[in-house]
């Protein structure tokens, strides 16, 4: 990774307009990301149909914070979203989360929520929102705003630059009591986070898949989850000194997405952090595979429901995260797959049953809603066909599919600020700075043999299942 | 084909209307610079749809609930193969949905998007039913059905419009039950097909990466032509009044909540559109993060997050509703009852008015910033037959007064109903 000192720029503007050949224009892809790769792209410029499309700028203005500026002329609105990784820790993970819901609501300038909420209506409603999740075994928090472009404020104000305020507010200068948050908001934010964990038994799909990722990495830092406990045991001070930790030591990456450039960003970063007397310790983990158990451990769980849920959890030692990806879809990510064509409309078993991959856990996870007497069958139909995939019999037209499949979403990815930004996001965590373009090239090399290898890595690690009272299944 | 274009002077877009010698409407909107395709190939027909008859019938036909529904899964799959496979084959993504009142077929896709569009009109207007196939579904859709009966905000949706309404079917799931769709024939489904699915009672749109000669070429190449049919659907008388106004449920949830519905008037067209966008301002000026009123509960501890407003309308129904999680859903709907008639008294938040205002308008640079967005827009106001832009011009017109006559609707005695969920049901997260 860069140190951010260095500087390469591509200078390309003689493509802008122009038709510019096809060989032409991979070269200067190939250049680009080349650039990208090696010393941390420093700035790219991409085409599509050779017009034009996307600028892309990264630089490292402090150790561990980056920020990624993607100027697309297309973009009616622009957004800009700082997202702090750190490892996962039952106690400060939980104050972290509660920080991020108190900054995302209020500032020293907007002390309560409805003040802050209304300056927000008033630019248009731009909107400035918070999102604290997993991946691996780390945590994301994220904060970030959103709002329309200048040119369409029919008043004539300035929604980008009052936007950043409240943002930069937020970060700076959040509303605060002594040496905590401002009491009410922490009262008001703990509470809605205690009602989240209690609403998460609400959606039984959700609910029984987080119970399969607690039983599947357990004793690991992606099993940690916030619970009634932890929440409760936040105060207004040690939320807030959480979240000066984290502006502190985390690996932050922050991303501008808009039309047009604005100088205003660098400098709100750069105020940021100079006032955080930044600490970073390079030592995050993004990648950690999840140790397979030496028995399949089985969970049941029973509620009052119709439909059983069944979650499947495999891992493998392989490396081979593009061939787990292609597994995955081919086994059930679309209405072609063979969970769907094979359980659902050859054998009528349920009415889902599909399949996702953490690469970051080296996993492939089936799940699917289904009667309480058809669980071995269909328990026996999921195995069957990694079973079936492991010994060779893969088709031509399912392995296209896929690939078709990756390039019509990867082709989309420039569709929208969200999209793109969690497109480089991702390319942060898997630690290889490719464009859409490339990836889709090293996801075509993924061929049968690999594909059969993967299968074959496969092991069952853990099954949970979510059953109704009336099945008659015990704990 | 006849084509107009529609202007939207404030933000620059615009949306060519084609309209084919069979009387379908396409709506296109051309996105420069963006790879995506959305389309929708949609009928006026959904699960209220029960009762009907076309100029060849001497009588109406009464069809089992959940029909629409049923043939919607069934259209995919034609003769040789299943729409899917060929949706896959050029990497594109299709489904399709059913509503009370519309059923919609979709794709999205960055590459091959002509294939993808002529995959689309083919599978609508190829049906193929067989007893074999037909039975098949069956069991599908009844795991279909008992996923939405265990999901507490669909039955709690549902429980509301059955105590809101007497006998319009929209109290229905749109599903059916399992016991309507055992009802379903071969010849049933070509029933409904031959009086739903003909072009004068559907529409086409389509955004993106597309231009609109080539939407038409394709269009005039693979449209079957068609002719009216006649096509008359009834309903059942209903009352204005809600049939009860209580309803208690026990299901497996984390937090108690409440459904508090209001049943207005229904409209159609532009009215509908205009009543939409008047019920989703009131909603907001009740539940928006920014209203003194949310601040209020929120901070009495009374709602959370979850407090929101949903209108719901179509053929023969309009409705507000409002819900929260909460520990007293009875006070929070009696202070929902006084603040509207404060309003009735005292006025709305002015600033609040003119502030929301503003931010419904932002809201439309978002949805026409982004191609799936934009095809979900040239969706909704095609159903209702008005302009895509229509939402703008209603926006910038709309007055307190709107939403003081809505707000006198919804306290009018007997129209609202409460849905109170009591789950009491621990996770083992503490």
């Amino acid at each position: 990774m860069s140190d951010g000192k260095s500087t390469v720029s591509v200078k390309v503007s003689e493509f802008t307009s122009g038709n510019v050949g096809a060989v032409k224009l991979a070269q200067l892809e190939k250049i680009c990301l080349a650039i990208f790769n090696e010393v941390c792209y420093n700035r790219c410029v991409f085409f599509m149909n050779g017009v034009y499309a996307m600028d892309l700028n990264r630089t490292e203005p402090f150790k561990g914070v980056a920020l990624t500026t993607i100027i697309d002329h297309k973009f009616k609105t622009s957004c800009l979203s700082l997202r702090f990784i750190s490892k996962l820790d039952e106690v400060r993970s939980t104050a972290n989360a509660l920080a991020f819901r108190i900054i995302s609501d209020s500032n020293s300038t907007f002390p309560d929520n409805v003040s802050f909420s209304s300056a927000l209506d008033e630019l248009y409603g731009a909107s400035v929102s918070s999102n604290t999740y997993k991946g691996g075994d780390v945590q994301i928090c994220s904060i970030g705003a959103s709002w329309i472009d200048n040119k369409y404020a029919f008043g004539g104000e300035d929604v980008a630059g009052g936007t950043l305020d409240i943002l930069r507010n937020c970060l700076l200068s959040p509303a605060l009591d002594g040496d905590g948050f401002n009491k009410d908001n922490f009262r008001l934010a703990r509470r809605d986070e205690l009602d989240d964990i209690n609403a998460i038994i609400n959606n039984k799909r959700s609910y029984a898949i987080s119970k399969a990722h607690s039983l599947a990495f357990q004793g690991e830092p992606a099993a940690i989850r916030a619970t009634i406990k932890g929440v409760s045991a936040v105060t207004p001070q040690s939320a807030l000194e959480a979240f000066r930790y984290l502006l502190k030591t985390a690996r932050v990456e922050a991303f501008y997405c808009s039309s047009v450039p604005d100088s205003r960003i660098e400098s709100m970063i750069t105020e940021i952090f100079s006032a955080s007397g930044r600490d970073y310790q390079d030592d995050i983990k993004f990648r950690s595979k999840s140790p397979i158990k030496p028995e399949t451990a089985y969970k049941t769980e029973t509620m009052d429901i119709r439909q059983c849920k069944m979650v499947m959890t495999f891992k493998t030692d392989s490396d081979d995260i593009d061939a787990l990806k292609v597994l995955s879809i081919i086994l059930g990510e679309t209405p072609v797959s063979r969970f769907f064509r094979i359980i659902r409309e050859q054998q009528s078993l349920c009415y889902y049953c599909s399949s996702y991959s953490d690469n970051l856990k080296n996993v492939i996870v089936a799940d699917c809603g289904i009667e309480y007497e058809n669980i071995s069958r269909v328990r026996e139909s999921i195995l069957s066909q990694i079973e079936d995939i492991g010994s060779g019999n893969i088709s031509d037209e399912e392995l296209e599919n896929a690939m078709m499949l990756l390039e019509n979403s990867f082709e989309s990815t420039g569709d929208s600020p969200g999209s793109l930004i969690g497109w480089y996001f991702d390319c942060v965590f898997d630690q290889s700075f490719r464009s859409p373009a490339d990836a889709i090239k090293d996801y075509r090399l993924v061929n049968k043999a690999r594909l059969v290898q993967m299968a074959r890595s496969l092991k069952l690690d853990s099954v949970f299942t979510l059953s109704g009272k009336e099945d008659g299944c015990n704990e | 084909m006849n084509r107009n274009i529609i202007r939207n002077d404030i933000t620059g877009d615009k949306i060519i209307r084609l309209t084919s010698p069979s009387g379908l409407d396409i709506y296109v909107c051309e996105m420069p610079g963006f790879s995506s395709v959305t389309a929708y190939f949609a009928a006026r027909y959904g699960s209220v749809n029960t009762c009907f008859k076309t100029a060849g019938d001497s009588e109406f036909t009464a069809v089992p609930e959940g029909i629409a529904h049923y043939l919607e899964h069934k259209l995919f799959e034609n003769e040789d193969c299943h729409a899917f496979e060929k949706y896959s084959q050029i990497g594109a993504s299709g489904n399709a949905f059913t509503g009370f009142d519309i059923t919609a077929y979709t794709f999205t896709c960055s590459k091959n998007w002509q294939e993808a569009l002529r995959i689309l009109i083919g599978l609508v207007q190829t049906p193929y039913f067989t007893e074999e196939n037909v039975a098949k579904e069956q069991g599908i859709i009844a795991q279909e059905i008992k996923m939405g009966s265990d999901d507490p905000i669909r039955k709690s949706s549902f429980a509301l419009l059955e105590a809101m309404y007497t006998n319009n079917p929209v109290r229905i799931d749109q599903g059916g039950t399992i016991e309507s769709i055992a009802k379903i024939t071969p010849e049933l489904l070509y029933k409904c097909y031959d009086a739903f699915y003909n072009p004068g009672n559907m529409f086409l749109v389509i955004a993106g990466n597309v231009t609109a000669d080539q939407v038409e070429e394709i269009c005039g190449e693979c449209l079957a032509p068609g002719s009216d049919n006649g096509l008359e659907t009834a309903f059942p008388d209903e009352p204005d009044t809600v049939r009860e106004e209580l309803v208690r449920l026990k299901l497996p949830v984390g937090n108690t909540f409440f459904r508090m519905g209001f049943k207005c008037a229904p409209c159609s067209g532009k009215q509908q559109l205009k009543k939409n966008i008047t019920g989703g301002m009131l909603c907001d000026l009740l539940v928006a993060s920014s209203s003194g009123f949310y601040r209020k509960l929120h901070g009495d501890g009374l709602v959370n997050s979850t407090f929101r407003g949903d209108i719901l309308s179509g053929n023969g129904f309009w409705t507000l509703t409002l819900t929260s999680e909460t520990d007293q859903p009875e006070k929070v709907c009696q202070l929902i009852l006084e603040e509207l008639e404060r309003w009735k008294s005292q006025g709305i938040d002015k600033a609040l008015f003119s502030s929301i205002k503003k931010a419904i308008y932002g809201d439309m640079v978002y949805t026409l910033n982004n191609v799936d967005r934009t095809a979900s827009l040239l969706l909704n106001n095609a159903f209702l037959n008005v302009s895509p832009y229509e939402d703008m011009k209603l926006i910038s017109g709309l007055t307190e007064e709107d939403i003081l006559e809505l707000a006198g609707e919804l306290t009018t005695p007997g129209r609202s109903s409460i849905v109170i969920v009591e789950g009491g049901m621990n996770n083992d997260n503490s």
